[in-house]
């Protein structure tokens, strides 16, 4: 697994010189390699010969329409996650875009922050694993071994509150729906009682009490974990 | 009541007091003379018979060994009989005195001239009577004999009375029947308007924009050139419709190029400004501004995407209004959570059925959460409630709430209320729900809530037509079980 970063090599297809220079320093100033090309005929070239982890393609190009290159990739049976730029935002686009392999989708404009982010998770997943830690704030956790550490000290969970742990940590920032913790606790066959739920989230709050994050009920929409402010 | 004098008439009523007006004219002056020939004629025709009498009379006058004789035939004043029983007076003069006859018939002084009869009208004891007067020479008398004869007038004046009667009569029948002729004439006329109306609101109903030009074949020659006209400003509506179309999908590919350009760029400034807090704030502001500009022209495209007339068949399906709500109040919830807000979402079901555009629904209620959180303060709430099946959906705050007043002005472009300038928004917020629910046929309504500060949000979505009738289908079947044993 551990390659070394060096080897992460990121494909830029964008004719938009100015845009194209800026994601540029962006992701160089991450430590990735990052190549650059404006045209679609180019890029279709340089992907064969190249071993990428992720691919940035712009569909709007000179040459041919990105989508085509695109299809053009995936027919090729290149497997490299990509992630489709578009100033289009229809929702025709992002679905046809995802139907034609795509991997995942973005408007611009963006933040810079958000493409980072969506490449690495694509960079991941192109490795197969997950990340192996999820960290926020003080703690982290060892999605292998299942340990769970607030400021390096092992934290004592049961199996189920730990899993609500891992699946707020996944979605961290974001509400998540009751539904889909309860999905990710609980087994089909387990006879959940109505509160059950309610019960770990309030035991694994009294045990994330001073880590510094903590988690908050959003009436009717689910819970969210994030870092106190 | 001026509006109402300038109010356009209908073409009916115009035709009608324009050809009514001076035909009346024309009748009056006609019926006016009419009866005056009338009573002309009648007068004419009587005094003939008048006169045959008087002569009748006059023929008879003799001198007889020295004295002036007279017979009177009765056939001479029974000419005059009539079934008015007019009645029938005469006189016979000589120089003046009173030979025979009726003596309240004055002689009038009349320059009567021999062998000519002359007619007068005067009065017998107050009665209108219409006196014939000869003067008639006998041999042996030096100077002529005076002979009148008189009848009183009831007669010929009902004679031209009725005459005259059927003449105005007539006259009002004919004006009727022009009347009547041009109300159905132009009802008749203008039917394949109304063909071209029903062609013209046709495609206003329709789901799809029509601009094929309307059929010239169907309209009257008169109406041929205000239907060109017509159809060559469809075609104009049709190519600004289509530039419309075309600059808001350019607009939108346009912008959004040199914004993630300016974006990406002011990022990496940021990044590399972190040591010197001049240049922070310098970039910062950058940042913000380009946050804005690229709010503010996503709401552009968006308003203008929403309020652009239907052109395909756009789809409406059914959709779950609980869960459209819900992933749209999930991220919002986050940004409410920043702003150090609750964001609640209260609803007892698991779905409910509604029509339209989930796509839209959603950019409706993520505008709402929006300017619930732009305009709120730190430590407000904001519920989104869906409380029955009825596809109503709720968003309450507690924030400063809109006054009475306002309720209307919101909804236009670019209103923002005057001490919201100090909050950053570009008052097109409310206009594109608006024009977003009209899409769906959905309803936006405002108000206080009970707690008499914030505001309330009231989205009325169409229903499929089965939610509405269940309840009355359980009531018959109730009432059916209650009637089976």
């Amino acid at each position: 697994m551990i390659k070394g970063r060096c080897l992460m090599r990121v494909l830029i297809v964008e004719d938009d010189a100015a845009l194209a220079r800026g994601v540029l320093k962006v992701f160089r100033t991450d430590g990735l390699a990052v190549d650059h090309v404006s045209r679609g005929q180019d890029a279709l070239d340089i992907i064969e010969m190249e071993p990428y982890s992720a691919v940035i393609l712009d569909l709007g190009l000179p040459d041919m329409d990105g989508m085509n290159v695109l299809r053009q990739i995936r027919k090729a049976r290149i497997t490299v996650p990509i992630l489709i730029l578009t100033a289009r935002d229809a929702t025709v686009d992002r679905v046809n875009g995802l139907d034609n392999g795509a991997d995942d989708y973005l408007a611009k404009p963006f933040a810079i922050e958000e493409l980072e982010a969506r490449v690495r998770a694509l960079i991941r997943r192109g490795q197969g694993s997950p990340e192996p830690t999820l960290a926020l704030g003080q703690i982290s956790l060892d999605r292998a071994s299942g340990a769970v550490y607030v400021a390096g000290n092992l934290l004592d969970l049961t199996r189920r509150e730990r899993a609500v742990l891992e699946t707020l940590l996944v979605r961290v920032g974001t509400v998540v729906p009751k539904s889909r913790l309860t999905a990710d606790v609980f087994d089909y066959d387990d006879s959940v009682a109505p509160n059950a739920l309610e019960v770990y989230i309030g035991r694994l709050r009294r045990k994330l009490e001073n880590s510094g994050v903590e988690i908050i009920t959003v009436r009717g929409l689910g819970y969210l974990l994030r870092q106190v402010v | 009541m001026k509006i109402g004098l300038f109010r356009p008439a209908s073409l009916k009523r115009r035709l009608l007091l324009t050809l009514l007006l001076p035909l009346g004219c024309i009748m009056l002056a006609l019926g006016l003379s009419g009866a005056w020939l009338v009573a002309r004629v009648v007068q004419g025709v009587s005094d003939r018979v008048l006169s045959g009498s008087l002569q009748a009379i006059s023929e008879t006058l003799s001198m007889q060994e020295g004295f002036l004789t007279l017979d009177l035939p009765p056939s001479a004043l029974g000419m005059l009989e009539n079934s008015d029983r007019d009645n029938v007076y005469y006189s016979v003069r000589y120089r003046g005195k009173l030979i025979t006859g009726y003596p309240e018939l004055s002689a009038q002084d009349v320059n009567l001239r021999l062998h000519d009869v002359r007619f007068s009208d005067s009065s017998f004891h107050g009665i209108p009577i219409r006196v014939a007067t000869e003067a008639k020479l006998v041999p042996q008398l030096d100077d002529p004999v005076i002979v009148q004869v008189a009848e009183t007038t009831k007669n010929r004046v009902s004679l031209a009375r009725r005459m005259q009667l059927a003449l105005a009569a007539s006259e009002l029948f004919l004006l009727a029947v022009i009347a009547g002729l041009v109300y159905f004439g132009v009802g008749w006329g203008l039917r394949p308007l109304v063909v071209l109306r029903k062609e013209v609101e046709a495609r206003d109903r329709a789901e799809e924009m029509d601009f094929a030009p309307l059929p010239l074949a169907i309209v009257p020659q008169e109406a041929a050139p205000l239907v060109s006209a017509f159809n060559s400003l469809l075609g104009r509506v049709e190519t600004s419709f289509h530039t419309l179309r075309r600059f808001t999908s350019d607009a939108s590919h346009q912008l959004r190029a040199p914004l993630a350009v300016v974006r990406t760029h002011a990022e990496l400034l940021g990044r590399q400004a972190e040591q010197s807090p001049e240049m922070r704030s310098t970039v910062r502001d950058i940042q913000d501004a380009v946050k804005t500009l690229q709010r503010l022209f996503v709401q552009l495209i968006s308003l203008a995407k929403a309020e652009r007339p239907k052109y395909e068949a756009e789809e409406t399906v059914q959709f779950d209004l609980v869960e459209a709500a819900a992933a749209v109040a999930r991220t919002y919830a986050t940004k409410a959570l920043s702003a150090r807000m609750e964001l609640s979402f209260e609803t007892p079901y698991d779905n409910v059925c509604v029509l339209g555009s989930p796509f839209f629904a959603g950019e409706m209620i993520a505008n709402l959460l929006d300017n619930a959180i732009r305009y709120g303060s730190a430590g407000g709430h904001i519920v989104v409630r869906i409380s029955d099946r009825l596809g109503i959906l709720e968003i309450e705050d507690d924030g400063p709430g809109i006054p009475e007043g306002d309720r209307e002005r919101v909804f236009e472009r670019f209103y923002r209320l005057p001490h919201h300038s100090d909050r950053e928004g570009s008052g097109l917020g409310l206009s594109i729900v608006q024009a977003l629910g009209r899409r769906m046929n959905a309803t936006v309504r405002l108000e206080t809530p009970e707690q008499g500060r914030g505001l309330r949000v009231i989205v009325q979505f169409v229903v499929p037509e089965g939610v509405i009738a269940q309840p009355v289908m359980t009531a018959i079947a109730a009432s059916d079980e209650e009637i089976a044993p």
